[in-house]
């Protein structure tokens, strides 16, 4: 966690309340006027049919820092980047911002379908508060960026909903404010495009700015945060590393897998558990024996074949797996399938193992365990290798075998 | 390096403040609203055919209609110092400039909802950007009617210096009730339906298609001395001041504190604008 750099953003105890009732949301908004006007300050307390989509928040963001906010749907995530941006007032805290914020909540927000490229440009720069020379010299930048020069002077109407999010997007990230509020707004155009959204992100970063991003992207969280903050209900129920925070995530969007008691009447078996263990050690280390076992209970006789798949801590990447060739005949009740790993190929991590099972005969999946609920995590623990510390600092997850000359 | 603090408290508790933020929003005012109005203008341009058409065509409709209705006996409204023509095409034209201005904020801000409820743009620039629209369309009218009355042979008075003034003023008055509605109507769609049926009873108190009355509504009305006076400037009667500067008085404390009011609303309504 950075904590070099003057604090560009403060925010203490931000809560938020809301009313899902349309009629009733209004009648609270002229209350709230109604106070307003009266110089009384908001009462803090939730009224019918209210509730806290966010509450009691604390967040710093210092320069340089690069902050992801993680949450389900409806968590607050964007109503925290409204509040910070200064678009909703808080019922209770409050943020200090100093400096330029620019927020991007929604890409395209004052694109006009008519106005051509360049046209929409000015008039958006102007709404960022970037106008005459400045906005000339942007618009060069910014055009170059978004490779738009062909088409830059025709009508947007006739634009690709591609070109249009990339010449939306690329104003947005060549505004260089002290602090850019991001909301779910890098996943546009093609895979190149949002490779060099992610580069130009970092570099505004690396050169002094200050990013506060909400992502539901695994993969942009971990490129471009440092830290992360999860939401869950409006409450911050983790604040750390970002990749703390995915994990966190992941852990609260797959509920804990209980054990199964017995196998409910319509699944023919069910897995209890899946396991990856160190054979005559105590602990898993890189490219010694591991063994792998799934429990499972069952209230029929099956011919099953099963396979697993290890993945990273945050579900993005599967590193390696495989599938039993064999087939296994069950009979009713509780039992175990096993393997061994000769030669455990990770490097020194967190990880987490799913497995399957399906019919021997149909290939029809009969259960699964890791997807649809949280997977078993496990550590691989280092040896002090110095040259495993160096892949490891190069990302590399997995070891092969190599014959050097 | 400046700070904004946005906080749970009432932004009229620390009076300063709230005067600073505005005025540093509205330092950004002139070129954002500049920037939106020739865009909108642009947008205006390449949607219409005949863009000048639709300036004059509802006023001369309008009159026509009423000169046909006035010689069949069923208004009864005498002749001025100008052909009753003329007062009611100079009239209509001027009512719907203070009319524009009425429905100027309301519309310019639920026209650009999703820019107010995502950007920071200060919503003073939309509505801004809205009065240069409305400032060309008026100049145009003017500009048609002075032709007209030239054509029509009224002789030119120094007081044609004075009709953009009067305009102005209608302009500041209708904006001064069109900011009042603006929070509400953004929540509530009786208000803008509320809106055009006050101004349909409206049109019927003010002098737009005859002479004023002297009657306690008339009085009353701040958009007779207005209307009046401007007509008179266009057409050579005479206009009487008092009325006038009363409410051009009304007009600059009514935009004030409407403004006030629509800026302390503003994240309220925004919140629930989603």
């Amino acid at each position: 966690m950075s904590v070099a750099g003057e604090p560009l953003l403060v925010a203490r105890g931000l809560s938020k309340r809301f009313a899902r009732d349309v009629r009733q949301a209004r009648a609270h908004a002229l209350h709230d006027i109604g106070r307003e006007l009266l110089a009384r300050a908001p009462s803090g307390e939730l009224r019918p049919g209210e509730f806290w989509a966010l509450e009691d928040v604390d967040l710093e963001v210092r320069r340089g820092d690069a902050v992801a906010v993680l949450g389900a749907n409806g968590a607050g995530k964007t109503t925290l980047l409204r509040l910070l941006a200064g678009l909703l007032k808080p019922d209770r805290g409050d943020v200090r911002v100093r400096g330029r914020l620019e927020a991007m909540i929604e890409l395209g927000t004052g694109i006009e379908p008519m106005l051509t490229g360049r046209e929409n440009l000015l008039v958006v720069a102007a709404i960022h508060r970037i106008t005459g020379a400045a906005a000339r010299r942007l618009l060069d930048d910014v055009v170059a960026f978004a490779d738009l020069e062909e088409v830059i002077d025709a009508p947007v109407q006739t634009y690709s909903s591609g070109m249009r999010a990339r010449l939306a997007y690329s104003l947005s990230a060549h505004l260089r404010p002290d602090v850019l509020l991001v909301d779910e707004v890098l996943a546009v155009g093609d895979l190149a495009f949002q490779q060099r959204c992610v580069n130009h992100m970092r570099s505004y970063i690396a050169e002094g700015g200050a990013v506060v991003l909400v992502s539901h992207s695994v993969f942009h969280v971990q490129t471009i945060c440092e830290r992360g903050l999860l939401l869950v209900g409006g409450r911050v129920a983790y604040s750390g590393t970002a990749v703390g925070a995915v994990e966190q995530l992941f852990e609260h969007r797959f509920p804990p897998h209980q054990p199964v008691p017995s196998a409910p009447k319509t699944d023919p078996i069910a897995i209890e558990d899946v396991t990856i263990e160190p054979v005559d050690e105590a602990e898993l280390r890189p490219e010694r024996p591991a063994r792998i076992r799934l429990r499972y209970r069952t209230d029929r006789p099956l011919d099953v074949r099963w396979a697993f798949s290890i993945w990273t801590s945050d579900q993005w990447v599967c590193v390696t797996g495989d599938a039993d060739p064999r087939k296994h005949q069950l009979g009713p009740g509780s039992g175990e399938l096993s393997c061994t790993v000769p030669r455990l190929p990770l490097l020194p991590g967190r990880y987490s193992i799913r497995a399957g099972l399906v019919d021997a005969q149909s290939r029809d999946v009969l259960a699964h365990r890791g997807w649809d609920d949280l997977p078993s995590f496990f550590h691989v623990r280092g040896t002090g290798d110095a040259t495993v510390h160096v892949r490891m600092s190069m990302q590399q997850l997995t070891s092969i075998d190599v014959e050097w000359p | 390096m400046d700070e904004t603090v946005n906080a749970a408290r009432a932004d009229l508790s620390d009076p300063a403040r709230f005067l600073r933020d505005a005025r540093r929003d509205l330092a950004l005012v002139p070129r954002i609203s500049w920037r939106l109005f020739r865009g909108q203008l642009r947008i205006d341009y390449r949607q219409s055919r005949f863009p000048h058409v639709w300036l004059l065509l509802a006023a001369v409709a309008t009159t026509f209609i009423v000169v046909h209705l006035r010689s069949r006996g069923v208004i009864d409204a005498e002749e001025g110092p100008v052909p009753y023509g003329l007062h009611v095409l100079v009239g209509i034209l001027l009512w719907q400039i203070f009319v524009e201005a009425v429905n100027l904020p309301l519309r310019q801000l639920t026209t650009r909802q999703r820019l107010i409820s995502h950007s920071r743009v200060p919503h003073e620039a939309l509505i801004v950007a809205g009065c240069f629209e409305l400032a060309l369309t008026a100049a145009a009218r003017v500009v048609l009617l002075v032709v007209v009355l030239a054509v029509s042979g009224a002789a030119p008075t120094a007081s044609l210096l004075l009709v953009p003034l009067g305009a102005a003023a209608l302009v500041l008055l209708g904006l001064g009730f069109g900011l009042l509605a603006a929070p509400w109507g953004l929540l509530y769609g009786d208000v803008g339906r509320g809106l055009l049926f006050v101004m349909a009873l409206w049109f019927f108190i003010t002098p737009v298609i005859y002479s004023a009355p002297d009657s306690v509504l008339m009085r009353l009305n701040p958009v007779t001395p207005l209307l009046d006076a401007t007509r008179s400037w266009l057409t050579g009667g005479t206009s009487e001041y008092g009325g006038l500067l009363a409410a051009c008085a009304l007009a600059v404390v009514l935009v004030g504190a409407a403004w006030a009011v629509l800026r302390l609303a503003r994240p309220h309504v925004v919140a629930r604008l989603g």
